[in-house]
């Protein structure tokens, strides 16, 4: 190997031991976005009832595009059933009886900097028999995600989760 | 045949049984009312997800951005930038050194992120169980706007003894993720009705 090309591959060498360490500063939130207080949290449930009986979208769930979209725009009709909100505190998980008497089941994992959370979720049914064991979701306040699908009367339940604060 | 499972109702959903294997399946089928109607349920779905990416790569055109590209190298050419022309041997050499070092970097890089990867996303068995079974809803995040906006993200699911899907629905910059249960009921006597 000549002197060159042994500058070259020490040269190489140097930069991939170097950029990995690089790559992982310790991560340390800064004063001003410390991550916040748990409790300021919280998920708000809207609890849809989707059928195609023709009455379109209740103007008491607000501006919601996606359900325009499919699959959701292939039920005619959507019905506010229920919207409540719980707090999220770490350790101390949240349900809600769901109009099928199943229960979700909602919990604060984590408190993210830059207003975001991670959270889980899960559904139960009635016997503690588990339907949906486990789902976490890492969202910013204002976001939310949607758990839909389960069959209720004639149509589905679609459950939307958002992180308010 | 034992009852098929459902990775395989999906497989076979999809195509991408052995000729055999699928024959066993579907012979299975005709004789059963329940695992059909899964079938049936996972290639509405399919049918969806195909059509929503279809949807999505109709509004791209990547022709336009490749000829433009090209446009602009030729005009560069043509314009008198002799410099690749004329390069010297030394200079040469110094673009191959950089290109080098600048790889080694860029593999560096990657390697670090792999390394560094959130572990949960990679072991755990119930959100690798989702990605294997459903692949491609993912497929309308990698082909949205760039102006959309990153969504809250599921990390991890577990559906459990249920089949779960999961998508995103983009509505202008917002993009949500939907994981959609395949819910039989409690009495598992309805047909799944997301279509």
């Amino acid at each position: 190997m000549s002197v060159r090309a042994h500058r070259l591959v020490s040269t190489v060498a140097v930069f991939v031991l170097a950029v990995p360490a690089m790559a992982e500063p310790p991560i340390r939130p800064s004063s001003s976005e410390e991550a916040p207080k748990a409790a300021s949290f919280g998920a708000e449930v809207l609890v849809l009832h989707a059928t195609n009986a023709g009455k379109g979208i209740d103007p008491r769930i607000g501006r919601m595009p996606e359900l325009e979209k499919p699959p959701f725009s292939s039920y005619d009709s959507y019905v506010l059933l229920e919207k409540v909100r719980k707090s999220l505190v770490r350790g101390t998980p949240k349900t809600l009886e769901l109009p099928n008497k199943r229960v979700l089941r909602t919990e604060l994992l984590e408190v993210l900097p830059n207003d975001q959370v991670k959270l889980s979720a899960s559904i139960n049914k009635p016997g503690g028999k588990t339907f949906l064991p486990l789902l976490e979701v890492k969202a910013k306040v204002g976001q939310a995600f949607i758990v839909a699908g389960q069959k209720y009367e004639g149509g589905i339940l679609v459950l939307v989760i958002r992180v308010v604060k | 045949m034992t009852e098929p499972t459902p990775l395989e109702l999906m497989q076979y959903a999809d195509g991408e049984l052995s000729p055999e294997h699928a024959e066993r399946v579907a012979a299975f089928l005709e004789g059963s009312e329940k695992p059909r109607r899964r079938v049936d349920g996972i290639e509405q779905i399919g049918a969806f997800v195909r059509a929503s990416f279809e949807q999505r790569l109709g509004t791209l055109d990547v022709t336009a951005d490749v000829m433009a590209a090209i446009e602009g190298e030729s005009a560069r050419v043509g314009t008198g930038d002799s410099a690749a022309g004329s390069e010297s041997p030394s200079s040469s050499r110094r673009r191959a050194l950089w290109s080098l070092v600048v790889g080694g970097m860029a593999a560096a890089a990657a390697a670090s992120l792999w390394l560094t990867r959130p572990t949960e996303l990679i072991s755990s068995p119930s959100a690798s169980r989702t990605t294997a079974s459903a692949p491609q809803p993912q497929a309308p995040v990698a082909a949205a706007d760039d102006e959309s906006e990153v969504g809250a993200s599921v990390e991890t699911l577990d559906p459990g003894p249920s089949e779960a899907t999961l998508f995103v629905v983009q509505a202008g910059v917002d993009v949500t993720p939907v994981v959609w249960l395949l819910d039989e009921g409690d009495e598992a006597s309805d047909r799944m009705e997301p279509l």
